[in-house]
């Protein structure tokens, strides 16, 4: 039955709609009728409650990092995240800035990084053909590792952002 | 009425082909709008597998047992819905008199939902909800009307009774022209397809009353709209495009050939209105209050009037 | 002088709507009278009302029913003490057209009397058939004005929705539950057995259906639309309620207006329908208001999690007031809809529908507005109703639940009530309604919701089980909310605002003001009277010393006093 949720889960994959930076720009491309997204089954969705993938579309600030933490944990697992674009692997064109982060990795877990900046739609689609078998694999563990690790992920957020008395979200533990 | 085992079959079978239906109908209709919009767009039986990836999900949060059972009441009310609609001319249940029963059935569904999306605290949801209520409020009057002018015209409340005396292509449609157009407008809202998707507005209110399920119950809410349009495109078939009755005879290969043909006439419905949906954007609440007041609930008022003036015999 | 009384199955409906429910009223309002030192007059005037409002059943000459129901409409009035603003001007609305309804009687009892008659049912029923028809036809409004005004229905409702909003929470149920059914019963008197619908078919009737009974029935549809429509728009949960009330009853004219076998049929059986969902709908938005101390919708919500008894007992009346079909609600509104329908006045069902509709536009209102949403911090440690409000909550809701599978159980009743008024019930069985034009199985019905259960109860447990989270855990577009989640997150005030702008021209209460410029005016025909009694000690003498004179003339001119 595995198999046939992981089959299921690779061929309709939907994202949250939130588009971080400046790479989101290479988004609208890919739904409209150009590089048609719907085809694979990925389509967008208003609320990380019903989205499976996340995209980091570019650099990410610090004020932003906050928001994305929030909607990742209101998300459901299994769920998947992309970093996109150069700035997501190591800053790109802002690594000497004070306000965005460098490494993603380090707060959220990434499934698959796309060098670039920004990468074209044909890059973006290539991600997710390689999404697609790695969740048909049972390799997309992002999720599973954020569980396990939580205390890693939650120190490196607290040394960059507060979480204050409204945020009312559990933690996350790996049953 | 009595309860034969074909009743005991059919009620187990008409919820199933409503289901399989309403997901391949969707599917149809994403293809066709992505073909509108010259892309090539999913594969028809894409609504499938959302649906098994929605219930393959190895969470779903919930706010509590309320939205629970908000998600089993939109599928509870659909079913009870597809078990009064004549499928080819055949209902599971029907009764003398079910039409009204039917409008009010109909209602189930989006309340129980209602209750389930006050439950999750977001007022998206409940804006969701409001807007939905309102726009019944807006297309109930023409739908009204139009019922009123069918059952008058054929003298009898029971929907199996409409689609018998619709046999041999003596379809309404033909009879009543203008209750047709303005009971298709009001199925335009019934379905929930631009102009009028004010309830679930992606854009603006975050999805409206689905904005906090997810998992499980997004699943069942997609399973409850993929049979609600199945169902209210369905009514419209029976009440005017003759039901499916064309294969007459008792025996299992006709009542199939009527299922069929019931179908197909459904989809075209539902294409039609897809064909809307792919080329307009969507009213304000106001505008859709003024429109449905307006044009369509003239044409209801001229397909009533058609209708009484001829039992009067006054025109024929 | 001697009065009459008696016991038939038609007042015994009436009396038994009114009568079961007391005892109920009664066991609600132990708790919040013990904590209101103030309401000792309660129980005196609640007595006093039930006393109206049962004898009014019971009566047979005009006479005594002038008695009572002069009885329970100033204990009624007295019992409008809300301490809120408006409650001043709904005390003597109520006042006024308390009046109004018993000039009308009076004007009845003098119309009688001036044509040698007695006062006794029979008699007036003699004169209207000896009478001309000018006479019935005067009588006929006469009689409406004053049983329809008690009753609601428009132009004359402007008083239910003030003085139920405002009188104590526990007697708004019996009052909008209860006592507004006598206007019914006056209704029925004066249409089907003073002047009996085989007489009123003379003026004028047309495919079976009388002229005068589609006059009113487009009155009590005018009715259901206004009150369904307005109370969309309302804050206060009781004057929602009231509206609502207003609405229900329209149908109820309908009913009567139409007439013949399944029109009186529906109008009888929304009666007992009305009783039970109403009281119970008011009971349960009491014990809110009990709990809280809060009655505007705006102020409240998220009871649900904290009053989850409530909340059902109360979802089950709302599921009756809009006729959903898994309580027995839709049973009257089917035999309402299925008379228009069998006698071809197809425009009002439209109408009807859209007052439907409406009801389940103020429904939902009332239930995300209180019950549902989020939960406000001052209300976090409120406590369940009390055990007394609980229980008689709960009969009315296995009463109308229980119902809905054997529809044709107060159908006994009812028909031979019907009997009494001679006329004939459409025919039943236990589980099954008939009308000339169909069959409506309660049992059908509940059976497809039951096979609907198990399916969907399939489909839910075919996915892992929900994990739980919290009330504030919700979609904020990832921002963390920094203030009060409890009163920004919640969605209850301006409700319906895009119709309210769309409708609010055609539905802005002018009948209330038509009615306040007729007060206006009455008050100034009224103070003419100052310009002789205008308080001066001097102007007194003088007309004293004139009255005098003028007696003393008179006197000698006639008495021979002198």
């Amino acid at each position: 039955m595995r198999k046939v949720a992981d089959w299921a889960s690779a061929r309709s994959m939907w994202l949250l709609w939130y588009c971080t930076g400046c790479g989101a720009v290479e988004l609208p491309p890919c739904f409209t009728s150009r590089y048609d997204m719907e085809r694979y089954g990925i389509g967008p969705m208003a609320t990380p409650r019903q989205a499976d993938i996340f995209l980091i579309t570019g650099y990410l600030s610090v004020k932003t990092l906050k928001r994305v933490v929030r909607s990742y944990e209101q998300m459901q697992d299994p769920k998947y995240v992309l970093g996109h674009g150069s700035c997501t692997i190591d800053g790109g064109m802002y690594w000497d800035s004070y306000a965005t982060v460098k490494d993603v990795g380090l707060y959220i877990p990434v499934d698959i990084y796309i060098a670039g900046c920004m990468p074209r739609p044909e890059a973006i689609f290539h991600a997710f053909e390689k999404l697609q078998d790695m969740i048909k694999k049972g390799e997309a563990a992002g999720w599973r590792r954020y569980k396990d690790n939580y205390r890693f992920y939650r120190d490196n957020q607290d040394k960059v952002f507060k979480r204050g008395p409204n945020w009312a979200l559990e933690e996350p533990v790996l049953k | 009425m009595a309860w034969s085992t074909q009743t005991w079959v059919m009620a187990f079978l008409a919820p199933i082909i409503v289901f399989m239906a309403g997901h391949l109908f969707l599917g149809i209709a994403r293809k066709v709008t992505a073909r509108i919009h010259r892309r090539i767009g999913p594969p028809v039986i894409q609504q499938y597998i959302d649906v098994m990836k929605l219930f393959g999900k190895r969470e779903s949060t919930t706010h509590g047992w309320v939205q629970d059972m908000g998600a089993l009441f939109a599928v509870i009310g659909v079913i009870v819905a597809a078990l009064f609609i004549p499928i080819g001319g055949d209902a599971v249940l029907s009764f003398k008199g079910d039409l009204i029963v039917l409008a009010y059935i109909l209602v189930i569904a989006p309340l129980g939902m209602a209750l389930g999306t006050g439950s999750t605290g977001n007022p998206n949801s409940a804006i969701g909800v409001s807007r939905g209520l309102m726009l019944m409020m807006a297309y109930e009057l023409p739908f009204a009307m139009v019922l009123v002018s069918v059952i008058l015209y054929y003298d009898t409340a029971s929907l199996a009774e409409i689609v018998e005396a619709q046999g041999s292509f003596k379809w309404a449609i033909l009879a009543l022209p203008f209750s047709a157009v303005a009971a298709d407008i009001s199925l335009q809202a019934m379905l929930g397809e631009k102009p009028f998707d004010q309830p679930v507005a992606p854009s603006e209110i975050a999805s409206g009353p689905m904005v906090e399920f997810g998992g499980k119950y997004l699943g069942m809410l997609m399973v409850w709209h993929a049979m609600a349009i199945v169902v209210e495109a369905g009514l419209f078939v029976n009440l005017f495009l003759g039901g499916g009755a064309v294969f007459s005879g008792s025996g299992v290969l006709p009542l199939i050939g009527n299922i069929g043909v019931w179908l197909v006439l459904t989809l075209v419905m539902f294409l039609v209105s897809v064909l809307i949906n792919g080329v307009f954007g969507r009213f304000k609440m106001g505008q859709s209050l003024r429109f449905y007041w307006g044009f369509p609930t003239l044409l209801a008022l001229i397909g009533l009037a058609w209708v009484v003036l001829n039992n009067l015999e006054v025109i024929y | 002088m001697s009065l009459l009384f008696d016991i038939d199955w038609f007042s015994y409906l009436f009396m038994a709507s009114i009568g079961v429910i007391a005892p109920l009223i009664l066991m609600y309002s132990f708790q919040p009278m013990k904590d209101a030192a103030r309401e000792r007059p309660f129980y005196g005037l609640f007595m006093l009302s039930l006393i109206g409002g049962i004898g009014i059943t019971i009566a047979r000459d005009l006479i005594s029913l002038f008695f009572f129901w002069e009885l329970m409409t100033w204990s009624a009035l007295l019992l409008i003490d809300g301490k809120r603003k408006g409650a001043g001007r709904a005390f003597k609305t109520y006042l006024g057209f308390g009046m109004l309804s018993a000039g009308g009687i009076l004007t009845m009892i003098a119309m009688v009397a001036s044509t040698g008659q007695g006062y006794f049912f029979s008699d007036v029923f003699i004169a209207l058939k000896d009478g001309s028809d000018a006479f019935r036809i005067i009588f006929l409004i006469v009689g409406m004005i004053a049983f329809g005004s008690k009753a609601g229905l428009a132009p004359f409702h402007i008083w239910a929705p003030g003085a139920y909003a405002h009188a104590s929470d526990s007697f708004s149920a019996f009052f909008s539950g209860g006592l507004s059914k006598t206007g019914i019963y006056g209704t029925f008197l004066v249409v089907d057995v003073f002047i009996g619908m085989g007489i009123l078919a003379t003026y004028g009737s047309w495919n079976e259906l009388t002229g005068i009974g589609l006059i009113i029935a487009i009155f009590g549809a005018v009715t259901a639309l206004i009150g369904g429509v307005l109370a969309m728009f309302q804050d206060d949960g009781k004057k929602l309620l009231a509206y609502s009330s207003v609405s229900q009853l329209g149908y109820i004219f309908v009913g009567i207006g139409i007439g013949g076998s399944v029109g009186t049929a529906g109008a009888l059986y929304h009666v007992l329908n009305h009783t039970l969902f109403k009281t119970v709908l008011f009971m349960g938005f009491g014990a809110v208001i009990y709990r809280t101390g809060e009655h505007r919708l705006s102020r409240l919500g998220g009871m649900i999690h904290v009053m989850p008894a409530t909340f059902w007992m109360f979802l089950v009346g709302i599921f009756a007031a809009a006729a959903i079909p898994i309580t027995s609600g839709l049973a009257s509104k089917w035999l309402i809809y299925e008379a228009a329908l069998e006698k071809g006045i197809g425009v009002m069902v439209p109408i009807l529908f859209l007052a439907s509709v409406s009801a389940f536009l103020y429904s939902f209102r009332i239930l995300q507005g209180g019950f549902m949403g989020q939960l406000r911090d001052e209300f976090k440690d409120v406590k369940e109703a009390p055990l007394t409000m609980m229980v008689p909550m709960g009969i009315i809701m296995i009463a109308l639940i229980v119902f809905a599978f054997i529809p044709g159980a107060p159908m006994e009743l009812i028909s031979r009530a019907m009997q009494d008024i001679g006329m004939q019930a459409p025919e039943y069985s236990t589980i099954e309604l008939g009308s000339g034009v169909g069959t409506y199985s309660g049992l059908v019905v509940m059976i497809s919701t039951g096979i609907g259960f198990v399916i969907a109860c399939i489909m839910f447990f075919a996915g892992p089980l929900g994990r739980k989270i919290s009330l504030r855990d919700t979609f904020t577009a990832g921002e963390e909310p920094m203030d009060r989640m409890d009163r920004k997150f919640h969605y209850s005030w301006n409700f319906y605002a895009p119709y309210e702008r769309v409708l609010k021209p055609y539905f802005n209460r002018w009948i209330d003001k038509a009615w306040r410029k007729l007060y206006r005016g009455a008050n100034q025909v009224g103070r003419l009277h100052r310009t002789v009694f205008n308080g001066d000690v001097t102007a007194y003498l003088w007309l004293i010393f004139v009255a005098m004179i003028i007696v003393g003339a008179l006197l000698w001119q006639y008495g021979g006093w002198f």
